[in-house]
């Protein structure tokens, strides 16, 4: 099952098991959405479309690189902390 | 940056910039005796600025630093919301421009009222390297404004400005603010698509993706070329070197109306301070 939650404004990744492999259910302004992956942040951040300048990624709950292993049951945090004013 | 200072204005936003400035500089000029106060501007941008205010009154009282706040419905009588929300044809500017120099008209004001020496701005590497590069692109004369100590053009009329946070990218800002604990909110300002920045802003940032090191490249490359010029503009005998006051209000300006004053008789409106 999907595990998809809210922490503080961490926007929560949570990786799951399925049929067709490692999925990502994310929720980006509170629209859920999956998608298939296995790599390291850098690759799942350009997979989201976001670049790695202007977020901050926690892996399980602790702040990790971009060049940092995510696996499935890994939960992930991504956090837009660069915006405009 | 910090020698010979007695007493420190620093602009505040609430953000995580003058957050981590202000915390950083509390440090590092408490056993200097250096005095620090915080220089709020609220622009009067409705469900932005009203978000930020109280982290930063929280953190002044946190560390024990006075706070003061000027508003732009003082200084103009209207706020940024107003100003915008004006027929087109009476603000022919975006609204960057207005807040921008509206802003730094409210923080000279406002450092001069209180005898600040130093005005300290949260100026990071990133916004370094995009002001450059939007200079550049509109062909700016004052391309080299953003040192960081000081201005394009020295003059007793101009508090010393300091930018201590210029060599720190933006998101290293983010992360020690996180880490630190501060109560950042990260709230996009409504107006940020109307301006040129973060055309910009993006293409930096997708390029130094691509090409790590890019970002502190172009830094040296804004410091080693800012020197040159501004050593042969100090040589020269340029006319933009001589500061006149405004006619309107006093202030220093190179032309015989300041930028603000033009704006305010654009808008039609009356300044306050």
């Amino acid at each position: 099952m999907y595990g998809v939650t809210y922490i503080n404004s961490f926007c929560v990744y949570s990786l799951v098991d399925s049929f067709y492999g490692d999925f990502v259910k994310c929720i980006i302004n509170e629209k859920p959405r999956s998608i298939k992956f296995k790599g390291t942040v850098k690759e799942l951040l350009g997979k989201l479309g976001l670049n790695e300048q202007i977020v901050l990624v926690k892996l399980n709950g602790t702040i990790v690189t971009e060049l940092d292993e995510v696996s499935d049951k890994d939960t992930v945090e991504i956090q837009k902390v660069i915006l405009g004013g | 940056m910090l020698k010979g200072a007695k007493h420190i204005g620093v602009a505040m936003s609430g953000g995580k910039d003058s957050q981590v400035m202000l915390y950083l500089l509390n440090k590092i000029t408490k056993p200097m005796k250096i005095k620090l106060t915080a220089i709020l501007v609220d622009e009067g941008i409705n469900g932005y600025r009203d978000k930020i205010i109280p982290e930063a009154k929280k953190l002044t009282s946190e560390l024990g630093i006075p706070l003061h706040i000027v508003t732009f419905k003082d200084l103009v009588g209207h706020s940024l919301d107003e100003i915008m929300s004006m027929d087109k044809k009476d603000r022919i500017e975006s609204s960057c421009t207005y807040c921008g120099v509206f802003r730094r008209y409210a923080l000279n004001n406002a450092a001069k009222k209180l005898g600040v020496d130093r005005l300290a701005i949260g100026h990071n590497l990133d916004d370094m390297i995009q002001g450059y590069m939007m200079n550049m692109m509109r062909n700016e004369n004052l391309l080299f404004r953003f040192k960081p100590t000081g201005g394009a053009v020295e003059d007793d009329r101009f508090i010393m400005r300091i930018r201590p946070l210029f060599k720190i990218p933006e998101k290293e800002l983010a992360l020690y603010a996180v880490l630190k604990g501060f109560k950042s909110v990260f709230v996009e300002c409504p107006y940020v698509g109307e301006g040129f920045r973060p055309l910009v802003r993006d293409f930096i940032n997708s390029t130094e993706s691509k090409y790590p090191g890019t970002k502190f490249k172009m830094l040296q490359n804004y410091i080693e070329t800012g020197k040159k010029v501004s050593e042969s503009f100090a040589a020269s005998n340029s006319t933009e070197k001589k500061i006149n006051s405004c006619e309107k209000c006093g202030e220093p300006t190179s032309g015989k109306i300041c930028k603000s004053c033009r704006l305010i008789d654009q808008l039609r409106i009356k300044r306050k301070v």
